[in-house]
């Protein structure tokens, strides 16, 4: 575990939380307001979340558009998610990007019930992304097959990239190879897919029993490359080490001599 | 309530009334409103010698709001001395895009190791990028 991650060979890796009780703490928290939101009587979040879909039967798609956006609002202003999920995590993000981070402002939350019709399609976040990011995929319950999400290694990425490049028309022969070479992980809640954005990634319409219900968040070095993202608009800084705040006190320093 | 000097960026393709528009809602946002806008010369963006100067001039305002912090970023170095005149002389200073606020200059000195990767990362981004630098070589 340790090799694969320090090495990130694969552009992606599989790790539990360092610390469950942050963790526990973001589902609980994005439980509650889910019950508020979608007036769920559930207390149990493993077995309300993995039912969701029964919650929502009566909903027509527009309605259960409506209150996915509330909800995210309301998790957005309420709960800090980013900082929970990193502070669960903490000791994997500080070893793949170091100790000045900053994380994503806002939560994407994806409620995928069985048979929705929109899952995320083929693509990879870098470009227009900084490549230097990573994305934290955080399920908050336990994803396997269709429940959750595919992703292709970084040497099935490329051969893909030569494909599509060579035939730029044709997407359906992209997506069909993508898709033959891509890996489909068991995560199971407590534990976090890493992966580097550069890599194709998507999901299946889920064809399991249960809805996935899964959080994605961007983290990044303070001082990398920031991609087309305005890094003081899209991230805020999470840890800053004391190198940093020495260099920074220097350079005003040296600014205003 | 707040009285806002707005500046616009003029160096972006982003249209005016767009840029209008979040300004209005940044300094709604800090309790005021927008009296007068403006924007520095086209060929001095990276010096900025227009806002100081016409906020001295301008009575009753008390804010000066900026559609980005990109626009202290176009110069050879980050415009920290603008920033500390703005705020030594009074008014607060606001990032529209950003949805940033300073109003001492602890605010400037506690956001300082941000600004300056910002900065950096802009710079970076204006440079060529290590694909064509690469394609150049390989």
């Amino acid at each position: 575990m340790t090799d694969k991650l320090s090495t990130l060979a694969e552009g992606f890796v599989i790790v539990p939380a360092d610390n469950m009780d942050h963790l526990d703490q973001a589902r609980s928290d994005i439980f509650k307001l889910t019950r508020e939101v979608f007036k769920i009587s559930e207390m149990n979040p493993s077995s309300g979340f993995n039912d969701f879909h029964r919650h929502i039967e009566s909903c027509t798609p527009g309605q259960f558009n409506s209150m996915r956006v509330e909800l995210i609002k309301r998790i957005t202003a309420e709960v800090d998610v980013s900082k929970l999920v990193f502070d669960a995590f903490e000791e994997t993000i500080t070893k793949l990007l170091g100790p000045d981070i900053l994380a994503q402002r806002g939560c994407n939350l994806v409620l995928q019930p069985p048979g929705d019709p929109n899952p995320s399609e083929l693509h990879r976040d870098a470009p227009a992304n900084s490549p230097y990011e990573i994305v934290v995929w955080v399920p908050l319950v336990d994803c396997y097959k269709s429940k959750s999400m595919y992703i292709l290694d970084v040497n099935a990425t490329n051969t893909c990239l030569e494909l599509l490049e060579k035939n730029p028309s044709d997407w359906d022969a992209f997506e069909d190879h993508s898709r033959r070479l891509a890996h489909t992980p068991s995560v199971p809640y407590g534990s976090a897919l890493i992966f580097f954005t550069g890599l194709l990634h998507g999901s299946e319409i889920n064809r399991e029993a249960e809805t996935r219900v899964s959080l994605n968040i961007r983290y990044k070095n303070l001082f990398s490359p920031s991609g087309l993202k305005n890094q003081l608009q899209f991230f805020k800084p999470l840890k800053i080490s004391n190198l940093a705040k020495l260099g920074a006190s220097l350079e005003l320093k040296e600014h205003f001599r | 309530m707040k009285t806002f000097y707005s500046m616009i960026d003029g160096r972006l393709t982003s249209p005016q009334p767009e840029q209008h528009e979040f300004l209005q809602k940044k300094a709604r946002k800090e309790g005021g409103e927008i009296v007068f806008y403006g924007a520095e010369e086209y060929r001095c963006f990276r010096d900025q010698p227009f806002i100081l100067n016409k906020l001295r001039r301008t009575p009753g305002v008390t804010d000066v709001v900026f559609f980005t912090f990109e626009q202290f970023c176009y110069g050879d170095k980050l415009n920290l001395k603008l920033m500390k005149e703005i705020i030594s002389s009074g008014y607060g200073l606001h990032f529209a895009r950003e949805d940033l606020s300073l109003n001492s200059l602890q605010d400037i000195v506690d956001n300082l190791p941000v600004f300056l990767a910002y900065f950096y990362a802009c710079k970076q981004k204006d440079s060529p990028s290590h694909g064509e630098l690469l394609r150049g070589i390989l």
